[in-house]
């Protein structure tokens, strides 16, 4: 899988769980890079039609919920636990 | 089970979002619908559960943060890592966007450990506070913060190369894949 490799560091991974940084400061102008990266690539994907079988997979939610059928897809007991 | 509208109207808003955030996760768009689908089906059959009034977006977020992992350590089982591939794949591919900034940033993200990309994310893109991507992630708040910092730092640390020669983020992320794959041959 795609991150599979930064996944497995997590673990060796040490925190510092306190509200200051841990490492050298970052400078205004890399923090305005940054963020506006960010948010112009998640844009990228908010502005995206939702896909067709996703779409298709909310018909079919709407469909089981008429029929009384409470389990629309095999998996969904999994959730329960 | 009966769906308010309501209910069913809040989650259907959620679904964008719902896909950025898992593309930000896995790095796939095809990966991320699937994660989305499974979050989707079980956010309904649970939306019961779930206490109106409260936060939806960041409800489902959680569900599909949960989804991505447990698929994580299923498929880990199943195939074997790719490690750096994806990340190589993803410098080799025009971006969606034309813009050279955007390709060079991707590629600097896409080198983040795992927890520092999606605190940043949560933050920095989903708009969430610090109390609640901790919430969804099921760590203090503190250890958000420090993630985010460190993601930061790291990625400024990245990008700064570039600017500094003619060459943008290519030399120190093919070392960086470099020793990837060099890591991966060891194991």
């Amino acid at each position: 899988m795609a991150w599979g490799r930064n996944l497995e560091q997590d673990t060796i991974y040490e925190e510092t769980p306190c509200d200051v940084p841990a490492t050298a400061p970052v400078s205004d102008e890399a923090l305005v890079r940054i963020g506006t990266n960010l948010r112009a690539q998640y844009q990228e994907v908010l502005d995206e039609p939702i896909p067709d079988r996703i779409c298709e997979l909310l018909r079919r939610l709407d469909e089981s919920e008429d029929d009384g059928t409470s389990d629309p897809l095999p998996d969904s007991e999994e959730v329960s636990r | 089970m009966s769906v308010s509208p309501r209910l069913r109207d809040e989650l259907v808003t959620s679904i964008p979002s719902l896909r950025a955030f898992a593309v930000s996760l896995c790095g796939d768009r095809t990966f991320a619908d699937d994660l989305v689908q499974e979050a989707l089906v079980k956010a309904w059959s649970n939306l019961d559960k779930f206490r109106e009034g409260t936060n939806m977006r960041a409800w489902l977020f959680t569900i599909l943060r949960n989804v991505f992992y447990s698929e994580h350590r299923k498929r880990r089982r199943e195939v074997e890592d790719v490690d750096g591939a994806f990340a190589a794949r993803l410098i080799g591919l025009p971006s969606q966007s034309s813009h050279m900034d955007m390709q060079d940033f991707r590629a600097a993200l896409a080198m983040l450990q795992a927890d520092q990309r999606e605190a940043l994310v949560l933050v920095g893109a989903s708009g969430f506070s610090y109390e609640e991507a901790a919430a969804i992630c099921g760590c203090k708040v503190g250890t958000v913060k420090s993630r985010v910092n460190r993601a930061r730092t790291r990625l400024s640390e990245l990008l700064s190369v570039q600017s500094g020669n003619d060459y943008g983020l290519e030399a120190p992320i093919q070392a960086a894949l470099a020793s990837v794959a060099s890591a991966g041959h060891t194991r």
